[in-house]
């Protein structure tokens, strides 16, 4: 048991603690307010760029587009991303498409799209949910017909992230509609500037937008089939398992924490016994919730299973960010919520009271992902 | 590297300790032993000095 990072262990994270250095709170501050703009989540486009000129985009990956980095390596990296505040979604988002060519992508894929995943000039989004197919995602019903050298695209997806500013999204289609369920789908990497790809933008509580993406008789050459085809779930699995080893909401609460004591310094006369116990109640539970994100990251490395301790990790961040808002909100004045205001750390509770609802639902429900934990952790049976 | 798992050092300890304590701690020995006055359990505490469980704050997690 080793908790005690080293040197070496910390070289990603040193690189990173140099790079916020030089942006400072107000620059730091504006690729927050670049995402807002945008209605992105948690994404700017200038801190990926700068991200992808100092290789820091795919640590993991085998060089020339990685740097063969260690995983806890990159997860000391992107926890201290976080931990300064600075946006990190974007950067685990296309990670994700990058992570799926390697795992599953052909050669020429690989070659043409890499590079650009590296250098943080091409975006990626997700297309998996559909309306009446998100928990129940094997239900979905966009089909791929293929003719010729290229498929035939028609459906519809709902919720997909950041297509609004995305060049490529990986699909999930059904390609075989004799079969049901995981088996007949396949993925394919679309080009979302092709003829026939239209977008309504969804807003989220938490401030962005997510896409209802249409997809009318698009057409999408062969060889942007990722895996084999009517194999797409085990591509797909590999980006789940990859999303739910992402921090849902753990660590930013951890900036916010601290932001939070700095701020009750100046009035430590007035806590209470039971504010102070519930100060206490969470850095308890803060701490726990990185050991249980650090385990994620760490058993992917091994190759062992994740798929229930992932969900654990998940749905623990993301209801404990919630928690502790509420709370944070409550202990600043419950007018933080309501009034507009000069004070940045009151705006940004405000702001975190509506994001940590919604990573509850972001990448499988809390209820979904307690179904899971009891049958891939627990090895329970499933009810009928 | 950090790494969240026991040692195979501590995880050797676990097992020889669940072993003494499976075949020298059973149900029916623990009622023993609460129905006696200072509800302790002689023979088993001296087995555990044996094991030296007193000196597992020094082993290295
Ligand atoms: C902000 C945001 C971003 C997202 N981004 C993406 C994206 O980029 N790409 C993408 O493909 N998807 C995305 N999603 C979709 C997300 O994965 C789904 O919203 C989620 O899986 C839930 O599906 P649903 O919305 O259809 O709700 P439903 O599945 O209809 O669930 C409704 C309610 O029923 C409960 N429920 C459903 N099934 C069960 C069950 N078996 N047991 C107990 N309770 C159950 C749920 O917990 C929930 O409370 C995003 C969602 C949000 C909110």
């Amino acid at each position: 048991m080793n908790f005690q990072p080293d040197e070496e262990d910390n070289l990603y994270r040193d690189k990173l603690r140099a790079i916020a250095a030089e942006y400072g709170w107000q620059e730091m501050r504006a690729l927050r307010d670049e995402a807002e703009e945008l209605h992105l989540e948690r994404f700017s486009f200038e801190f990926q760029n700068r991200l992808g000129r100092e290789g820091l985009i795919g640590l993991t990956w085998p060089a020339p587009y990685g740097k063969g980095a260690r995983v806890d390596q990159q997860f000391l990296m992107a926890e201290e991303l976080e931990c300064q505040g600075f946006p990190g979604y974007g950067l685990t988002s296309i990670q994700r498409g990058g992570g799926m060519l390697l795992r599953s992508g052909s050669e020429e894929q690989i070659a043409e799209h890499l590079p650009h995943v590296a250098d943080g000039s091409w975006v990626y989004c997700q297309g998996l949910s559909e309306p009446g197919a998100g928990s129940d995602l094997l239900s979905l019903r966009t089909r791929a017909v293929r003719e010729g050298d290229e498929y035939v695209i028609n459906g519809s997806k709902l919720w997909t992230s950041t297509a609004h500013h995305a060049n490529w999204c990986s699909l999930l289609v059904r390609t075989d509609p004799e079969q049901s369920r995981h088996k007949g789908l396949s993925l394919l990497l679309v080009d979302l500037k092709s003829p026939g790809v239209t977008m309504q933008p969804v807003w989220v509580l938490g401030g962005w937008h997510v896409n209802a993406v249409f997809y009318d008789n698009v057409r999408v050459p062969a060889k942007n089939l990722v895996g084999q085809e009517n194999q797409g779930w085990k591509v797909i699995t590999g980006n789940l398992d990859e999303e739910r080893a992402m921090s849902f909401g753990g660590t930013e609460t951890r900036l916010l924490c601290a932001r939070l004591i700095h701020r009750l310094q100046e009035r430590a006369d007035t806590l209470g016994e039971s504010d102070l116990e519930r100060l206490g109640h969470f850095i308890m539970e803060l701490e726990a919730d990185r050991l249980l994100y650090l385990r994620v990251g760490l058993q992917a490395a091994r190759g062992e299973d994740t798929s229930g301790s992932g969900p654990m990790s998940k749905v623990y961040g993301s209801e404990l960010a919630q928690q502790f808002v509420e709370w944070a909100a409550e202990l600043l004045g419950r007018e933080t919520l309501y009034q507009e205001s000069e004070d940045v750390l009151a705006n940004d509770l405000e702001q975190q009271v509506r994001v940590a609802t919604v990573l509850t639902v972001i990448g499988g429900t809390s209820e979904v992902q307690r179904n899971i934990v009891a049958t891939r952790y627990l090895g329970l049976p499933r009810s009928n | 590297m950090l790494d969240e798992r026991w040692t195979p050092e501590v995880e050797e300890i676990g097992d020889a300790l669940r072993r003494i304590l499976s075949a020298e701690s059973s149900p029916e020995q623990v009622r023993k032993a609460e129905a006696e006055e200072n509800g302790r359990d002689a023979a088993l505490e001296q087995t555990l000095a044996e094991f030296g469980l007193g000196d597992l704050r020094r082993v290295d997690i």
